[in-house]
Order: structure tokens, then C-alpha cells, then sequence
């Protein structure tokens, strides 16, 4: 069985994972590869299909140069990008505004409809969406894998209210999650044991302290397992 | 001195021959005595879509423009706009006539609860009074309710905390709820809502309606904001289409007279309320009708620029800058007329 994991710099934790769980994998016949590049990237992608093979490329690039193909039927696709919350979160925006939902818990901030931050989490990630539903059309097998909830350090780092981050990022995981429904790309949710109220801890984070929003090798390993749980039904020990 | 008739000792500007007939638009002077310390004045504007230009320029001059709705940093300019963003000082959209002027205030002060605001459309609801602010509408009435009454937060400070209120009157035509009066920026069922003859009515003010709105309009902004100071303008936009069973061009006519009038009496009658003759630039014939887009409707740029230049005439800024002229030295004359661009392509 093979995994082909790509997308957003969060495939380097679970690169990272996967190499924690090196013997593990190999005992049970999951193959992966990795192919990472910067969440801009993806939302920027052209597509051309040949046949049953398409091969994604970014018409302008953003730090690296993205060139993916997805050709092999029998493979499965584990693609991180459309789950990506941090671009949002990481606004300056959420210093004076937030959803209109948590409005009670911050009376000095400005409410902002949710038809406002649908239309913006769409242009950030209709076309990872578009890549998904290509894929889908082609019949590859196609999952999407959830990032790490925000680190708990990063409203910290960015100086934001923890509260409002939180909201932001269960309404963006809520709104994608009915869209990927649409489409009928399964989500691979990270282990509840990786977070807790909304925020991923210490141990499961990146430890880089301005990070706010990569997981750690740990939470690579923890998540590779449920992705080679859903993808194929083995459980990783 | 004697004086051999009334007429004498006016000024050149009394006289149209040599004051308009024989000047140049953009070289007229002394139309408008300005503000008095315009540039220490937060100044607040609303209106009718032409208002949208006043607050653009207000900004770009460093005047002290307040603006109680500021937009999200993740939206583009052009986004921001369509969400109502930086187009007034709050989001509240086009305020086409002084009775909703009137309502919003009160609403805002709590005086005044409309019972008969939400449209519906494909499932969505919008704000009946402002039904541009959410291009997709809100998800629920709970959503709805919560985000105007969040907005009318900012209009309640925006009212208390103004020195000068710049309101450009734009139609006397509406459309109101017949449950309760409200009146609305638009007809039920051009952007959302269902039109239901029984529901609702067509409505002209008259002269003594729009005078009665305005006056009141002043009076409550004053018993918050005792010194707070108003200059109208009436929007040269003509009517994109009338519900009278008139030629849409007298209907224009009509509503600007009836506009031009209010706004002249209250200036004359009222301390602090001011007059500024923005439409008088555009639809007088010494702009021979140039400042108007070819849909002969709404006015160019040039003619917004030319508006504002005589705006700041009157009022000097702290640089001593504000009544330099908007259109570059070569233009002046030729604004309109693309040839002229051509040449300074050379």
C-alpha cells in the first residue's frame, strides 16, 4: 500500500512523524512519500490533465517552485493545504474584529458576519477545493489531513486573543469540513489527545518558539497513525 | 455713496454675466465660504451614493474623517467596498433620503425599533436598510440582529462624537413598510425581498416632509451633541428611474428642487448648519454638462475633483495646502476632454 502525502509545510511534521514510525510502517507494508511545498503555493495551482494523469503546477510561485502529479490509480492521496487555518488566524484582522458568534465574549471587538469569512477562507482555499474534486473526478482516492488546532503559544506569538483564534479556526475547520463533505473528500482529524479547549499543547508542537501553528514530530507520528488507519485500515503499534 | 439701483454695490459674483457666463467652471471662485476650521473639525459623512466621493477626498486631504467602521485588513480594497467598508463613516449604505436619515438616528438612540426591516432571498436574510453591507445576506435573523445592532454602536458614537456632519440628500423618492413607516434605501425586490403592493407604498416627499425630517434630524443630533455642526450637499446623480408616472427627467427635476430647497432654507435659518453647492458645480451651465459620465447620470472624475477643489477653497488646511487646485495645471480647461491626454502623452 502507498501514501502519497503532499501540500502545505505541514507535511513536514508528518514526514517527521513518519520517521518515528519507520519500522512500524515497514512491518506493515505502508509505503509514503512527501512532498511539501508553502501553503501560498497551493492556492495558486494550474492543473493539466493528460489522460488519467494530472499534474499540478503554481502559475506564479512563492518561494519554491510546485510541480505534483498525481498519476498512480491504485495509490492513495493524503493531501494537507485545504485545512490550513493559521493564514486566516494570523490576521492582523483579529486584533479588533472577530466572528459574530463569539461577539458576547469580546464586546470591544467589531462582529464579523459569516458570509465575510466564508468568502474570504474561499479565496484562500477554493482552489486546493477544485484540486480535490479534479482528483476525485479522475477516481483517485483522495483524504484530506487535518493540521494541528493553533499551537498554544501562537495567539502569544501574534498577540491575540486566544478566544477569538480559537473561533476562528473551529469556524474555518467547520466551514471546509462541510465543503470537503460536498465534495466527498474524507478529513482525517487529528487525535483528540493532541489538543485540548481548542489549542494544541506543548508536546505536540513545533518547537520553535515563533512558531504558532506547526505540529511537532510527536503530533506527526500521532496523526500519520490515524492517517495509515483510514487510508488503509492498519494500525500502527 | 448713492446708489443708482438695488443691484450697485453687489459683488462680481451677484452678477451671472461675468460671475458664471464669461468664467470658466473650473475657474469660478466664491461659491462656497467653507467651513469654519474645517481642518480641526472630525468630520462624519453619509448620503446618497455621491456622498461616497466626499469622504474619499476628506481622507486623502488629512482632514480628521472619522470613520467608526474600519475594514478588515484580510479584504482588498475592492472587497471592502462591497461589504459597505470605507465608503461612510459607519457601514450603513446609502442614505438617500432625510426620513431615513431620521430613522437611522433614531434607531441608534433607541428611540425607534423598525418592525419591518429583514428581506429575504434564496434562503438568506438581509438587512432592508442597508442591503448592500452583506452581498451573500446573513445566515439567520439571530446573525442579522447581532451585526446591526453592533453597527448601530458605531453610529450611536459616530452622532456623539462628530464636529461636522456631512450629508449629501439624494432623493425624495421612497418606497415604506405600511406595518410600521420604515422607509427603505430601495424597493422591495430589486436586491432582496419580496415587492407586495399590500405590503408596502410609494412615497414622493414634498418640500415640507424633507424640511420637517431635516429640522428634526438636527434637533436630535444637537440634544446629543450640542455643537455638532451640518453641511448638506445635494447629489447631482439624477434619479436612475422614477415610480411617478412621470418622465424621469422631470421627476429628477423635481426631487433636486424640492432637495435644493431644504437644504438652502435650513443654511439660512439655522446656525452651524452650512450649504455647499456641489450640485450647483455639476448641473449648472457653466459645467455645460460635462462632468457627467456618458450615461449622463453620474459624474466623472474630473467632476468630483472640481467639487472638491471648491470644497477646500473656503477653508484653509494647517499646511495652508487645501486650496490647491486638484487637476494639474495643464488640464485645467481641458479635464473632459481625452485629446488633451493625448497630448501630454507626448
Amino acid at each position: 500500500m502507498r501514501l502519497h502525502v503532499f501540500g502545505d509545510s505541514h507535511v513536514m511534521a508528518l514526514h517527521k512523524g513518519a520517521q518515528l514510525l519507520e519500522r512500524q510502517l515497514a512491518r506493515s507494508s505502508v509505503d509514503a512519500d512527501f512532498y511539501c511545498r508553502q501553503g501560498p503555493n497551493w492556492r495558486a495551482v494550474r492543473t493539466s490533465k493528460i489522460g488519467q494523469t494530472l499534474r499540478f503546477r503554481t502559475a506564479c510561485t512563492w518561494e519554491s517552485v510546485l510541480e505534483y502529479t498525481v498519476d498512480q490509480p491504485n495509490d492513495t492521496y493524503i493531501f494537507c493545504a485545504p485545512l490550513h487555518t493559521a493564514e486566516l488566524w494570523r490576521d492582523p484582522t483579529w486584533h479588533r474584529f472577530c466572528p459574530w458568534r463569539s461577539a458576547k465574549d469580546f464586546p470591544a471587538m467589531h462582529p464579523l458576519s459569516d458570509g465575510m469569512i466564508e468568502s474570504i477562507i474561499d479565496s484562500q482555499m477554493n482552489t486546493p477545493l477544485r484540486m480535490l474534486k479534479e482528483m476525485k473526478e479522475l477516481g483517485y482516492m483522495a483524504l484530506v489531513a487535518e493540521p494541528p488546532k493553533p499551537l498554544q503559544k501562537g495567539p502569544r506569538v501574534g498577540q491575540f486573543n486566544p478566544g477569538v483564534v480559537i473561533s476562528v479556526d473551529k469556524f474555518f475547520r467547520a466551514y471546509i469540513t462541510r465543503r470537503l463533505v460536498d465534495i466527498g473528500v474524507p478529513i482525517i482529524r487529528v487525535p483528540e489527545f493532541t489538543h485540548h479547549d481548542g489549542l494544541t499543547p506543548e508536546q505536540y508542537s513545533d518547537p520553535r518558539p515563533d512558531d504558532t501553528h506547526h505540529g511537532s514530530a510527536e503530533f506527526g507520528a500521532a496523526m500519520m497513525k490515524q492517517i495509515v488507519q483510514v487510508a488503509t485500515g492498519v494500525t500502527l503499534n | 455713496m448713492h446708489s443708482s439701483n438695488p443691484y450697485s454695490n453687489q459683488p462680481e459674483r451677484a452678477f451671472w454675466s461675468k460671475a458664471a457666463a464669461a468664467q470658466h467652471i473650473t475657474d469660478i471662485t466664491g461659491l462656497f465660504d467653507g467651513v469654519p476650521d474645517l481642518p480641526g473639525l472630525k468630520i462624519a459623512t453619509a448620503g446618497s451614493c455621491f456622498a461616497r466621493h466626499i469622504g474619499k477626498f476628506l481622507k486623502s486631504r488629512g482632514l480628521q474623517y472619522l470613520d467608526y467602521e474600519p475594514a478588515p485588513s484580510f479584504l482588498s480594497t475592492a472587497e471592502a467596498e462591497q461589504y459597505g467598508y470605507g465608503i461612510f463613516s459607519c457601514r450603513y449604505g446609502n442614505i438617500y433620503t432625510a426620513r431615513q436619515l431620521r430613522q437611522l438616528l433614531d434607531e441608534a438612540f433607541g428611540r425607534r425599533e423598525p418592525q419591518d426591516a429583514v428581506w429575504k432571498k434564496d434562503g438568506r436574510y438581509y438587512d432592508a436598510l442597508r442591503p448592500r453591507a452583506e452581498p451573500r445576506g446573513f445566515g439567520s435573523l439571530e446573525e442579522l440582529a447581532a451585526l446591526r445592532a453592533a453597527h448601530l454602536v458605531h453610529v450611536r458614537e459616530m452622532f456623539t462624537n462628530l464636529d461636522l456632519f456631512v450629508f449629501t440628500l439624494g432623493l425624495t423618492e421612497a418606497w415604506i413598510s405600511n406595518r410600521d413607516d420604515t422607509v427603505y434605501p430601495i424597493a422591495p425586490g430589486v436586491i432582496a425581498g419580496e415587492y407586495q403592493p399590500e405590503a408596502c407604498r410609494f412615497h414622493n416627499f414634498r418640500y415640507g416632509d424633507v424640511h420637517a425630517d431635516m429640522v428634526y434630524f438636527v434637533e436630535a443630533l444637537r440634544s446629543v451633541n450640542p455643537n455638532a455642526r451640518v453641511l448638506l450637499t445635494i447629489s447631482p446623480v439624477s434619479l436612475a428611474a422614477t415610480a411617478t408616472d412621470q418622465h424621469v427627467l422631470v421627476a429628477t427635476t423635481y426631487s433636486k428642487s424640492v432637495l435644493r430647497s431644504v437644504a438652502g432654507d435650513l443654511a439660512s435659518d439655522i446656525p452651524g448648519v452650512f450649504y455647499f453647492p456641489s450640485y450647483e458645480i455639476i448641473t449648472g451651465a457653466p459645467a455645460r454638462q460635462m462632468f457627467y459620465n456618458p450615461d449622463l447620470r453620474t459624474v466623472c472624475e474630473a467632476g468630483v475633483a472640481t467639487v472638491m477643489q471648491h470644497f477646500f477653497s473656503g477653508s484653509p488646511s494647517p499646511e495652508g495646502q487645501l486650496a490647491t487646485s486638484l487637476v494639474p495645471e495643464t488640464l485645467r480647461g481641458f479635464e473632459h476632454c481625452e485629446e488633451a491626454h493625448l497630448d501630454l502623452t507626448k
